[in-house]
């Protein structure tokens, strides 16, 4: 009798420390805008620092748990952003460009591409990474949706009419620890 | 504690039963079907005194033990193992093992498990260790729009593993019926693989290596017929 009381003690308490929780993890999720904005036409001349009315906004849906709820870690680790178009212009003439993001009001650049020393012509895509981790839940707003804005160009602009899209990618670990988000 | 234990050793000789008193029957022979040594006792005869040395030990093999049986079928229900139907082995007395097939509603998968019986008592505490498997089956029909809607390609292809540890108590006959309920934890586990050129709008998702795990309690209760 003693010796089973003893296992289902040394059993509960092994049990205990195993906490309840489910979690949802990919290596990586990439979202594409295939169309952030109409059309543009833009004509080869040099730009130092411009910043570019465009805005990429990502809703995670309603489906999705509020990553910022209490019991919830969630981490959506920024692995980068690529600039391409459709119709396969060449972008080689831009050098660099910065895109940001707003966190509590608070614009932060997270992704920056800077053109290799030795990059050959033509680039279809241009892929900015962050310099450090980044975590984007830090950027949710409303708790569902990242917007990624106003990017900031130094170079040359390409010439012609095309079309941006952005890739976006993260790598994603989402906990749900269910006793503290239920409030036990 | 010592000296206790060396006077029962000393007054219980290694075959178990007393030295049998000139002059009184042998506690076996008088309950043995065996004719031959029940006759003492025809006719109001005395019993001849019997060295219990040499009776004791042939009368003792005579009377053969339950042979706990062997195989059963076992049949249960429980989340994360859905219902399950089972083959029963259980090769020593406070132990068997459990393999079979089993559905969770979502689909078909097997399982097997092993459980340990270690005291013999009217209610049999157990522990049960168990590991299965539910098959790749479809269910983005059944969970369409209860998830990010890109997951849905995925879901065609759900299945996961599961482990669990679980502490229980079983009722019945050990020897033929036993109602079994258990509870624990379970490690469950589903890889829901790659996702390339979901199209929603105007928007392309890809997913890489997406998976699932979770850390569940289980309860599982069942029942099992020994029935060789």
């Amino acid at each position: 009798m003693r010796t089973t009381s003893a296992l289902a003690v040394a059993l509960a308490a092994a049990l205990a420390g195993c906490g309840l929780n489910a979690t949802a993890e990919a290596d990586s999720v990439c979202v594409t805008e295939n169309a952030v904005s109409a059309p543009i036409t833009t004509t080869a001349v040099v730009v130092s620092d411009l910043t570019v009315p465009l805005k990429a906004s990502y809703d995670l849906g309603p489906t999705v748990p509020n990553l910022q709820k209490e019991g919830v870690t969630a981490d959506l680790h920024a692995q980068s952003l690529s600039l391409t178009s459709p119709e396969g212009i060449d972008l080689s003439g831009i050098d660099h460009f910065a895109v940001t993001l707003t966190a509590a009001g608070q614009p932060d650049v997270v992704f920056t591409y800077a053109k290799p020393a030795d990059a050959t012509t033509p680039i279809t895509r241009l892929v900015a990474t962050p310099a450090t981790a980044v975590n984007l839940v830090d950027y949710l707003q409303g708790g569902r949706t990242i917007t990624l804005g106003n990017p900031r160009v130094s170079g040359r602009l390409p010439s012609g009419t095309w079309t941006p899209a952005v890739r976006t990618c993260a790598g994603t670990k989402i906990d749900v620890d269910y006793l503290k988000a239920a409030g036990l | 504690m010592v000296a206790l234990l060396t006077a029962l050793l000393l007054a219980s000789p290694p075959g178990g039963a007393p030295p049998a008193p000139a002059g009184t029957t042998v506690e076996g022979a008088t309950t043995s079907p065996s004719p031959q040594l029940s006759s003492p006792l025809r006719g109001g005869e005395a019993a001849e005194p019997v060295p219990a040395a040499t009776t004791a030990s042939p009368i003792a093999r005579e009377i053969p033990e339950p042979r706990p049986r062997l195989l059963g079928a076992q049949i249960g229900a429980g989340a994360p193992q859905g219902f399950t139907v089972s083959a029963v082995v259980r090769p020593l007395q406070w132990v068997r093992g459990s393999v079979g097939f089993a559905h969770n509603i979502l689909g078909p998968g097997v399982q097997a498990s092993v459980t340990a019986m270690p005291f013999q008592w009217s209610v049999v505490p157990t522990f049960t260790a168990e590991v299965g498997r539910f098959f790749e089956t479809d269910v983005s029909g059944r969970f369409s729009g209860s998830f990010f809607n890109a997951l849905d390609p995925a879901l065609q292809k759900f299945g996961y593993t599961f482990y669990s540890a679980q502490l229980g108590a079983e009722f019945g006959s050990p020897q033929r019926f036993v109602f079994y309920v258990r509870g624990g934890l379970a490690w469950v586990r589903s890889g829901l693989g790659d996702v390339h050129g979901y199209q929603q709008g105007n928007t392309t998702v890809d997913i890489t290596n997406a998976r699932l795990s979770a850390t569940l309690p289980t309860v599982n209760l069942g029942c099992l017929l020994y029935v060789w």
